[in-house]
């Protein structure tokens, strides 16, 4: 019978018994049957409308105790839940901070990947329609996807395509100086077309976004919008910032708006201030003929796909549209293959760098650590559930039943895990400054890392653990083996509980080996990746940049800036050597050029054409580049009039003069039309020239620094060495800043830092596999000794017994070790099963590492093997304090 | 005799509660005992007690189950829980104070 069959024959019942009574007290009054039938009838009120409003009232009743009821009984459970954490205070801290741990590690990384791959770019409207366009290209065999697009392409997409309600475009977050003098600091900027925050959508906080008619060509107004955090860091949130004027580049914009919080226009990096492309004078990328050439690529586009237009459609509408603009051109392209839109969601993108796949990989390496987490949890609370088993099976023979017994014990997990993920929040806390902040910097990261996302996350993770920690033990405690469990008294033997113990703890150490091995293979990786020897000594040199021709500085003025602040810059405290270059190996500027020898027809054109460096004297001794023969620049190859001389590498030595010496030999660089000929007095050994991971070797070419030779002097850096580069990048800064009044901002770097980009993924990688294989071993650790501990506490009256046999008490350590090693070995080599298994997955991260590394898992099992050892011995002491009297006398 | 005055549906309530107060009753000898105490001074249908009951019981200010009446009859018999007894001790005393003071300024002086 239903309730609601129930409550409708109760509710019958009591009316026909109610009437019954009626009829009886007015016959006894002298009425007839049939009149007190019908009075009877008459006071109850319409009846059928009477008994359904009753049925009604009688239902909502029901609910309402229902509710009331559950309530009650889990106000209860969680009072007794409640009642047994407080009586094993240490348990409970114990199991919070296991779940702080693997619940706080598990949420600082879905807030990475969330805000990494999860979520749209804040403040986009309706961010499913918006899509970027990219183009398929194949280049010499190999096919590869580029965002890029120049100014006529942008137009050509924007004029001739029918899918989008609007396409702007914008070019990458660049750094510019932002006022001048000792002042200036660096901002980012990016330039976009009049309709970039019209296609996006953000609400701006203050004044108005660009707007169509600021961008009009060929010279826009000179309006900026800027960044929420600019305005809060630089200007106090001063609400009247509107109108008044930001100096960019010697340039003054007045500020029309002012962009909410967090909105970084369609990509991933911190932006500061946003110009019209139009007005972006002196910022462009490209010369005069920026709106016109077809020859540079330098922004992306967004684009807002009409409602109900498919992006493959609209892809093919972009394909025709720039395969027409570069009929129009006069340049048909062949190795544009498709269009693209992929969208703004960032998982959808058409590849995920390689930070993002190492997030990936450590989000799924934080559910190992929640794992072990849990499986240690449910070791303790299973321990400690035999140990109450006496208790539970009395309440049990008292007629508890064996649901509420469980969700007791449920609730007692629950509330461990609710403990644990408040515990967790602090860890997202730190987790989150060290991912976030120190780890992957170059990525725009919300201020506070609890969001309300991270905040549910944690809530949701909590719960699970907490339940699925308290389950099995709910389960194997409640088990209805009552008679034995009174009749053998605590001491029982447990064969199946313990088997579950043991099985968790197994996986654990398995995890345990998964987890390090990581650690070892990402910590080789980037070992070996600093290792590679670069030809420069990076690790002591810092980098200066100063962007002269902003102020209007050029030619011999800018060669006298730089002489005056090398003489100045020599004479700072910790300064070993300071020199100038242009366009230095792992500086930002390369430049290319075509070479040519007298007396050959055609120099052979090799895959890594040369590239030219301007540097100045002291240049090999400053960066550690050693001269193999000849001899380096000199001041007086500097001076004018001298004879044009040149440094190769061995690279291209050996290229050029195959079986012949090269110094001496006579080389031109054609890049400005012919250059004379200079002679070759030196040969360097070769360096890498912007990354670690390089292709080949290039041919360089290292020629005096100076005006003669060189376009300008917009790619010179002063490069200085030091024992600690970090500490005198402020002092370079300032006195870059201040050699004559009205410069702009200096950008002064550890030079280590050009191979941040490059080097992160490693770093991310060997730094939070580190930290998250140093929870999974102590967390391991912890369990194995629980365990152990806990059998020998079981065994004491066996143990005592063997003494009294005979048994020496090195037979009873050595006995007890035996048993954690072998447990130990056990999920040991099913882990090294799993970690030569998950190789190929991390293979492809790593750097000259293979994944099944043995020496790597060779130290992890003895890292294990020891770590066992030890959370076994403390045991094995306890077991040969064995009392052979108390044995014999408790039984 | 005047006529029987309409019920309010609170006061219907708390006149419940008095009258389980004295004991566990069942419906019928609910409406009894009020219209013993009332001399059919009250107008009530009888259906609009039990409504007034099942909503006591959802607050649980009263409990009810099955038993037997003295002639063997099956009924439905409600009685006081303490949180009821606590509601009906503070509600009659602000039910008094309501009433003298309203019959203070109401009285002829």
């Amino acid at each position: 019978m239903t309730d609601r069959d129930r409550i409708q024959r109760d509710t019958d019942d009591e009316i026909r018994a109610h009437l019954a009574h009626r009829v009886e007290s007015l016959m006894a009054h002298g009425m007839t049957r049939a009149d007190a039938e019908a009075e009877a009838m008459r006071r109850f009120g319409p009846f059928d409308t009477a008994r359904a409003e009753l049925l009604v009232a009688a239902r909502q009743r029901d609910r309402v105790l229902t509710i009331l009821d559950r309530w009650e009984a889990l106000r209860h459970d969680a009072g007794y839940a409640l009642r047994q954490i407080r009586r094993a205070p240490g348990l409970a801290i114990t199991v919070a901070v296991t779940f702080a741990l693997g619940v706080g590690a598990n949420a600082t990384m879905f807030g990475v990947v969330d805000q990494m791959l999860l979520r749209p770019p804040a403040h986009v409207s309706e961010p499913e329609r918006v899509v970027r366009p990219a183009t398929r290209q194949s280049f010499r065999g190999e096919e590869y996807v580029s965002s890029a697009f120049g100014y006529p392409g942008y137009l050509a997409v924007r004029d001739n395509s029918r899918s989008f309600t609007s396409v702007a475009m914008h070019t990458y977050p660049t750094p510019v100086s932002l006022s001048v003098g000792a002042e200036a600091r660096s901002v980012q900027y990016v330039l976009v077309s009049g309709n970039f925050f019209h296609t996006l959508g953000p609400r701006m906080e203050l004044g108005r976004p660009i707007l169509p008619e600021d961008d009009v060509p060929p010279l826009g107004s000179n309006v900026v919008v800027i960044s929420h955090g600019l305005w809060r860091r630089h200007m106090g949130s001063d609400p009247n910032v509107l109108g008044s004027r930001l100096i960019l580049a010697s340039r003054p914009y007045t500020i029309v708006g002012v962009a909410p919080q967090g909105f970084i226009g369609a990509g991933r990096r911190p932006i500061d201030v946003w110009l019209p492309v139009t007005a972006g004078e002196g910022l462009r990328f490209g010369g005069a003929d920026w709106m016109t050439t077809h020859n540079s690529v330098w922004m992306s586009l967004v684009a807002r796909l009409k409602p109900g237009v498919t992006p493959a459609a609209a892809g093919q509408d972009v394909l025709s549209a720039m395969r027409a603009y570069r009929e129009r051109a006069g340049k048909p392209d062949t190795s544009m293959k498709a269009a693209i839109l992929s969208s703004m969601l960032p998982r959808a993108q058409p590849t995920l760098s390689a930070q993002s796949k190492v997030a990936l990989l450590l989000g799924g390496v934080s559910v190992l650590v929640l794992l072990i987490a849990c499986a240690n949890v449910a070791n303790l609370l299973l321990a400690r559930a035999l140990r109450r088993r006496r208790e539970l099976a009395v309440r049990l023979a008292l007629g508890i039943s064996r649901v509420r017994l469980v969700r007791q014990l449920l609730m007692e997990g629950l509330a461990l895990g609710l403990a644990g993920g408040v515990a967790a929040l602090i860890v997202v806390r730190g987790g989150s400054a060290l991912v976030q902040r120190a780890l992957l910097s170059q990525f725009s990261w919300a201020d506070s890392p609890l969001d309300g996302r991270v905040l549910a996350y944690t809530l949701v993770a909590s719960v699970v653990v907490g339940l699925l920690s308290a389950i099995v033990p709910a389960l194997q405690a409640s088990a209805p083996d009552l008679s034995r469990t009174l009749k053998e008294g605590s001491r029982g033997s447990g064969v199946s509980h313990s088997r579950t113990r043991v099985a968790l703890l197994v996986v654990q150490a398995a995890l345990s080996v998964v987890l390090l091995t990581g650690t070892g293979l990402f910590t080789q990786s980037l070992r070996k990746v600093t290792d590679v020897h670069l030809g420069i000594e990076l690790d002591e040199l810092a980098i200066g940049r100063i962007d002269l021709r902003s102020v209007g500085i050029e030619g011999s003025v800018a060669e006298d800036y730089f002489q005056r602040a090398l003489e100045q810059v020599r004479r700072l405290p910790g300064i070993q050597g300071a020199t100038v270059a242009e366009a230095a190996p792992f500086s930002d500027w390369q430049m290319g050029t075509g070479i040519a020898i007298p007396g050959r027809d055609s120099v052979p054109t090799f895959e890594n054409g040369p590239n030219k460096h301007g540097v100045g004297d002291g240049y090999f001794a400053t960066v550690g580049t050693r001269i193999l023969r000849g001899r380096p620049i000199v001041q007086s190859d500097i001076v004018s009039g001298a004879e044009p001389v040149i440094v190769i590498n061995e690279q291209a030595a050996r290229l050029l003069w195959p079986g012949e010496e090269a110094v001496g030999k006579c080389l031109r660089t054609t890049e400005l039309g012919v250059q004379p000929c200079a002679r070759v007095v030196g040969v360097a050994e070769d360096t890498h020239s912007s990354s670690v991971v390089e292709k080949g070797t290039r041919m360089q070419l290292y020629q005096p620094i100076g005006l003669k030779t060189n376009s300008g002097v917009r790619a010179y850096s002063l490069i200085v060495r030091t024992d600690d580069p970090a500490t005198v990048i402020e002092p370079v800064r300032r006195l870059m800043q201040t050699v004559v009044s009205g410069l702009p901002y200096a950008d002064v770097r550890p030079m280590l830092r050009m191979l941040d980009d490059e080097l992160r993924s490693w770093r991310l990688g060997a730094t939070m596999f580190g930290v998250f294989g140093a929870i999974a071993l102590v967390l391991s650790a912890l369990g194995l000794y629980s365990v152990i501990a806990y059998s020998v506490a079981q065994r004491m009256h066996e143990l005592g017994v063997r003494v009294a046999l005979g048994a020496r008490s090195r037979d009873l350590a050595r006995l007890v070790l035996r048993q954690g090693l072998l447990l130990s070995a056990i999920g040991i080599a099913i882990g090294v099963a799993l970690a030569l298994a998950g190789g190929k997955w991390v293979g492809p991260l790593l750097y000259e590492v293979s994944p099944r590394d043995p020496m790597i898992i060779g130290v992890v099992v003895t890292i294990l093997l020891a770590v066992a050892t030890v959370a076994s011995l403390v045991p094995a002491r306890r077991a040969t304090r064995a009392d052979p009297l108390q044995a014999l006398h408790s039984d | 005799m005047t006529d029987p005055l309409p019920i309010m549906r609170g006061t219907l309530e708390l006149l419940v509660l008095r009258a389980l107060a004295w004991r566990a009753m069942h419906g019928f000898e609910i409406v009894t005992w009020l219209g013993e105490r009332a001399s059919g001074g009250l107008e009530l249908l009888d259906s609009a007690l039990y409504q007034a009951l099942y909503r006591l019981e959802g607050k649980r200010f009263i409990r009810a189950r099955w038993g037997t009446t003295d002639n063997k009859r099956r009924a439905r018999y409600y009685e006081l829980t303490s949180i009821g007894r606590a509601h009906l001790k503070a509600q009659s005393a602000q039910w008094m104070r309501y009433a003298s003071t309203i019959t203070a300024i109401l009285a002829p002086s």
